[in-house]
């Protein structure tokens, strides 16, 4: 009786072996994929697949670290991954990849397939960051910057607030982007990645706008922090003017926002905006200077800025902010609501309601 | 009386029987030598020869509480196995109480140890551990029950507890127990413990082992009941739950907040321990991507030059920790500190620069060794110390969700057990039971 109950254990240990999980391979026998690009073939279709692979040393130091780029063309990115496969002498593993790249012709044409693929593979982490690499991937990512301690680690930290907070730098992740893609009244938009003129480092300052299928509009970098402030809410950033001959910079430490929506044939998009700070830069001897007024000329300055920033973005028909989706939340719209909004996206009508507060002067007496 | 007992004790030599004739009685008496002490002199020897007289004898057998008739052959060989004397006077036996009783000296607490706690430990005495516990506990419902365990060894043992504030139900279930208890030499503690350990409830302690008469005078006054033994340092407590394994008497001694932290701490640990290697071995051959980048790159480079699969330098590592473990308990003080030295140091980053192991694999098992050492009770440290391999062994299969799945088993484990019937991971017990009136 005992002997039988031990037998049947032991069978049902021999039957759970077989079940074991998705393979068992050592850390040092895996290829870390840090970064991807993917561009448009030679042929319009083909795609370019090109991967940053992190070569690990024990000893980390900065420009020290050594990667690997391959680069492999196919009509498809799982059968060009597939390839790239056999020119490497580990597994890939794309656990670490932390940034991915589309070529900018990429987005042109559209990228309903590799996004495709990159929702479908589940060792594809979804917080992976994305960007629009120009003038494509591959260039983008045969730099190595000399500040990198470990393979790839001047991508990463540039995004997500890890390590620099630039307001120039827009974050997008994979998740994100792919429910814009599927939302309904709120569009799609990428960090630009360059690289800088020095060749040494990578040069994000630049957002682009895409609609459901293809790029619409490149922002310039003063555009980006507009967006960055009033569509983020992104507090590390700067409003400047010009006053007196000299500039005042308020470097904002709080921004809120709020959207109104009117109800009308051609609904009017009021953005109110209270942002509040400290000058950074002021002309000399300005302790005392009349704050009121200075936050009058910042608000009209910003208010044009902003309003001329919506009217552009409106007439590439594109809704980076979401105002369609906003809409339809608060009117309860239906398909017929959507087609309405749709037809009077082009004529809508927006206002910029800002309230910019100097908190600090800055400096003590 | 002479000829029965000679009988049946044939070869023991040391048995010391005579007549004792002062030229009015003549008096048999029979004793073991080693076992009885100078209390003989006084209480049978000076009454019986020069300071002799009949009728104060007679008075002393009537009135002196260590004089007990003795008419049952049966029980003689038995009385003198325990230190008596027995004595036929006058045609009538009798028994005279002389046992040795070494002088013990009541010493700290050597596995229990506390900083600003009491520093006492029990003894291996049961006479003395019992004024030990009366020292903290001693109320009038305090109750003892004496019972004798081992066929040979005949051991004694005091079943003790408060009989106001005890749960029958419990005190049924032990007895119970207590009689199906089979062993020849009953020498400590541990095999009590066994004998009285269901047989499918054996990963995990369900009795609790304490050297500290402290903890035994608390555990008493929550209606815990106490299993003294004698010939051992350690006494039994049952029913406990797993927090009381995890309970070091400091813990009542100590600053509040920090006694919280450091419980925090010792939970923390008993995680780690259990489950680290395991992890290292799923995650460094299953998930490298729950690491962050650069951790995965040193380690990816640390273990470049490690020619086995994670598993076998997890076993290489564990085995030369326990190894060591093991050597240092059972070698001498003196040359324990070398081996901790030789194994610790030396073999660690040789090792290492051997690429034997990964640099990694130091920092885990060294944190699996000291962790496992922060548990405040042994028993429970080393079902620990078992548990991580069932760990290992899972995630050399199964990777990171074996180990999700096998922590959850465990806890559903432990929320099965029972210890004498009380849930061993409840959380809550009522603490204060109202006391009758």
């Amino acid at each position: 009786m005992r002997r039988a109950k031990l037998l049947l254990i032991g069978l049902a240990m021999l039957l759970i072996l077989p079940t074991s999980g998705c393979g068992f391979k050592d850390i040092d026998k895996r290829f870390f994929v840090v970064a991807m690009g993917i561009d448009q073939g030679s042929t319009p279709s083909n795609y370019r697949v090109t991967l940053r692979l992190a070569i690990p040393t024990s000893q980390m130091e900065s420009g020290e670290t050594k990667t690997e780029l391959e680069s492999m063309e196919a009509p498809s990115i799982a059968e060009a991954v597939r390839h790239l496969k056999s020119l490497v002498d580990k597994e890939l593993d794309f656990g670490h990849c932390r940034v991915i790249l589309f070529g900018k012709s990429l987005i042109e044409e559209g990228v309903e397939n590799p996004i495709n693929w990159l929702s479908r593979r589940r060792d594809i982490q979804q917080v992976a960051f994305l960007g629009l690499a120009e003038p494509n991937a591959f260039q983008v990512l045969k730099l190595q910057p000399q500040s990198e301690r470990y393979p790839g680690n001047a991508l990463f930290l540039s995004f997500g607030s890890e390590g620099t907070e630039s307001s120039y730098i827009l974050t997008e992740y994979l998740f994100d982007w792919v429910r814009r893609q599927t939302e309904t009244g709120k569009d799609g938009f990428l960090p630009i990645i360059r690289k800088d003129i020095d060749r040494n480092s990578y040069r994000v300052d630049r957002v682009a706008f895409t609609d459901k299928k293809k790029l619409r509009l490149c922002l310039t970098p003063a555009e980006t922090q507009l967006f960055n402030i009033s569509a983020r809410r992104y507090d590390k950033s700067v409003i400047a003017i010009p006053f007196k001959g000299a500039r005042i910079v308020l470097a904002l430490s709080q921004v809120e926002t709020h959207v109104s929506i009117s109800h009308e044939d051609i609904p009017t998009v009021t953005l109110h905006l209270h942002a509040s700070g400290f000058l950074e830069e002021s002309p000399p001897n300005f302790l005392n200077g009349d704050i009121p007024k200075i936050e009058n000329q910042l608000q009209t300055e910003f208010n044009g800025e902003l309003q001329d920033l919506l009217y552009k973005i409106r007439n590439s028909e594109v809704d980076p902010y979401g105002f369609g989706l906003h809409y339809l939340a608060k009117y309860f719209g239906g398909s017929k609501e959507w087609k309405k909004w749709k037809e009077a996206y082009p004529e809508i009508t927006f206002r910029v309601d800002s309230r910019i507060v100097i908190d600090k002067a800055g400096l003590v007496q | 009386m002479i000829e029965e007992i000679r009988n049946e004790f044939k070869n023991a030599t040391d048995l010391f029987t005579n007549v004792l004739d002062n030229g009015f009685w003549a008096v048999e008496i029979a004793y073991f030598p080693s076992l009885c002490d100078e209390k003989i002199k006084d209480g049978v020897l000076v009454p019986l020869s020069y300071r002799f007289d009949p009728d104060e004898f007679r008075r002393m057998l009537n009135s002196n509480p260590k004089y007990e008739h003795a008419d049952d052959p049966k029980e003689w060989a038995n009385l003198i196995l325990k230190g008596y004397v027995l004595l036929k006077i006058e045609g009538k036996h009798f028994s005279f109480k002389s046992d040795r009783t070494p002088v013990t000296q009541i010493d700290a607490p050597t596995v229990e140890s506390t900083l600003q706690g009491p520093q006492t430990a029990f003894t291996e005495d049961l006479n003395i551990n019992m004024f030990l516990l009366r020292l903290r506990y001693n109320v009038p419902s305090l109750t003892v029950e004496p019972f004798d365990k081992g066929t040979l060894s005949r051991t004694s043992l005091f079943v003790v507890y408060d009989h106001r504030l005890v749960n029958a139900k419990i005190l049924k279930a032990l007895y119970k127990q207590l009689d199906k208890v089979k062993l020849d030499l009953l020498q400590s503690s541990g095999q009590m413990v066994k004998q009285l350990t269901e047989k499918n409830h054996r990963v995990f302690p369900t009795i609790l082992q304490t050297e500290r008469p402290d903890r035994v005078a608390d555990m008493l006054s929550k209606g815990k009941i106490a299993v003294m033994l004698n010939g051992s340092r350690f006494v039994l407590l049952l029913p406990v739950r797993l927090y009381d394994f995890m309970h070091a008497m400091d813990d009542e001694y100590e600053a509040f907040w920090m006694v919280r932290l450091l419980i925090l701490v010792r939970y923390i640990a008993v995680a780690l321990t259990i489950t680290l290697p395991a992890l290292y071995i799923a995650i460094v051959s299953y998930n490298p991507e729950i690491f962050r980048v650069q951790i995965a790159f040193t380690i990816d480079g640390s273990r470049a030059g490690v020619p086995y699969p994670s598993f076998i330098e997890v076993f290489i590592m564990l085995f030369m920790i326990e190894a060591l473990i093991e050597a240092s308990i059972r070698l001498p003080r003196i040359v324990g500190s070398t081996a901790t030295t030789v194994g610790g140091l030396i073999l660690g980053q040789a090792a290492q620069q051997a690429g034997l192991v990964s640099s990694i694999m130091i920092i885990v098992t060294s944190v699996v060794a000291i962790s496992n050492f922060v548990i405040p009770n042994t028993t429970f440290s080393q079902s620990v110390r078992l548990m991580k391999y069932l760990f290992i062994i899972i995630a050399m299969i199964y990777g990171i969700s074996g180990v999700a799945v096998l922590f959850f088993a465990l806890i559903v484990y432990l929320c099965g057990l029972r210890s004498f019937g009380e849930p061993y991971l409840a959380l809550f017990t009522n603490e204060t039971k109202e006391l009758p009136k």
